[in-house]
């Protein structure tokens, strides 16, 4: 890429959450009136990258993922050409994908509204909110509890070896990562019901809770990386012997009864295990 | 867990599966004939009408019977024909009880 296209580039922290589809609506729109206009490199843990034109009046529309968006998934995580015909036909681009959903643009203010039937957005919604749900579930089992489980054959062992200010740490993360998903899971049951009562919504003040969004985002994500950094340290020191120590090496006090507290001042090891007086008590 | 079956059909729906009792189309040729058959009272954002076409899909109320390059051409099926001869029966009992309601409002309005 050279430097021309370089500088034309700019990013920008999401204020909203992915699920938040009217919030993140209203925020494109509002910086394609900037002349920010979203890029097709989309978003990459929340930050968004534009490129920077003149400002223009575009409408964005998130539409629900009628398959994973994940590169692994099914047409590499865009949509499917037929969805993209059927919407350039319509006037509408695809763009990105942001969480669950693609991202699709029109700058033809006459352009059809991509839905019009509420009831079948709420249907593409509960299809997206489920599939989030079990990615949520599957990466909790694979990435934290199944590793804890099988770390020290169980979570409790893993405590006392780990230490339980890990294990709390984690704990902590989990249940912050439970309350993401139960949010997401209210926030687009809400938006069912308002679709399903004949809403459209499009339009949201961003601004009201993005100062929130923009500071938890960064520290939820810096503080996984710290405790999945100090877990992997643990988990390398056990199973490379990094928690091995010569005995000749240590010098602190040694937590449990050696040979030497039995044995009385000046006899050796081998004269009391032959001494017939043990053996006859 | 068996999936849900769609128990009724929304406006949308329903003009999808007309479009498709008259002959095999494409997406953009469904929403053309909605279009042109309600005069455009009835108009299918394009969004819709792909989740549309993936419901019925996945209930076999159609299926792909020809794929050109990104265009795919469906069909319907006898459970889709099924459920739009539903769909005509219960909106033909709406109006068969509207109708009956209007009579009998007409005839305590003379009396």
């Amino acid at each position: 890429m050279s430097d021309a296209e370089e500088r034309k580039r700019a990013y920008r922290l999401a204020p909203c959450p992915a699920y938040d589809i009217e919030g993140t609506e209203s925020w494109l729109e509002d910086m394609a009136e900037k002349g920010l206009v979203l890029s097709g490199d989309g978003f990459f843990a929340g930050v968004a990258c534009f490129w920077k034109t003149e400002p223009r009046q575009l409408r964005y529309r998130l539409e629900a993922a009628p398959e994973g968006t994940g590169l692994w998934s099914g047409n590499g995580g865009l949509p499917a050409e037929e969805a993209v015909e059927i919407n350039e036909a319509y006037g509408w681009k695809y763009v990105a994908n942001r969480g669950q959903f693609h991202i699709y643009c029109t700058d033809d203010p006459s352009a059809r509204e991509m839905h019009t039937d509420p009831d079948i957005q709420a249907l593409a919604l509960n299809i997206a909110n489920k599939r989030a749900r079990a990615n949520m579930i599957t990466a909790l089992i694979y990435f934290m509890i199944f590793p804890l489980i099988h770390l020290r054959g169980g979570v409790l062992l893993t405590a006392v070896h780990m230490g339980s200010g890990l294990m709390l740490g984690g704990l902590l993360l989990v249940l912050i990562a439970l309350g993401r998903t139960v949010a997401r899971v209210l926030h687009l049951r809400r938006l069912r019901k308002r679709l399903s009562a004949g809403e459209a919504p499009h339009r949201k003040n961003w601004r009201r809770r993005a100062l929130y969004h923009r500071r938890s985002r960064p520290i939820f994500i810096g503080l996984t990386i710290i405790w999945l950094g100090f877990f992997f340290q643990g988990w390398s020191n056990e199973n490379l012997g990094g928690n091995i120590m010569p005995l000749e090496e240590f010098t602190g006090q040694i937590p449990f009864a050696t040979l030497a507290d039995m044995v009385p001042a000046g006899e050796r090891a081998g004269v009391i295990l032959f001494n017939p007086w043990i053996f006859q008590g | 867990m068996p999936r849900k079956a769609l128990s009724g059909l929304t406006e949308s729906m329903f003009y999808v599966l007309m479009a498709l009792c008259r002959q095999p189309m494409c997406g953009i040729e469904v929403a053309d004939f909605v279009d042109t058959k309600t005069q455009g009272e009835v108009r299918i954002g394009p969004a819709t009408l792909y989740t549309i076409l993936g419901k019925f899909e996945r209930e076999k109320y159609i299926e792909v019977i020809e794929v050109s390059g990104r265009r795919r051409t469906y069909s319907i099926t006898a459970a889709g024909l099924g459920a739009y001869a539903r769909e005509i029966r219960r909106l033909q009992r709406c109006l068969d009880d509207a109708a009956s309601e209007e009579s009998q409002l007409g005839r305590e309005s003379r009396e």
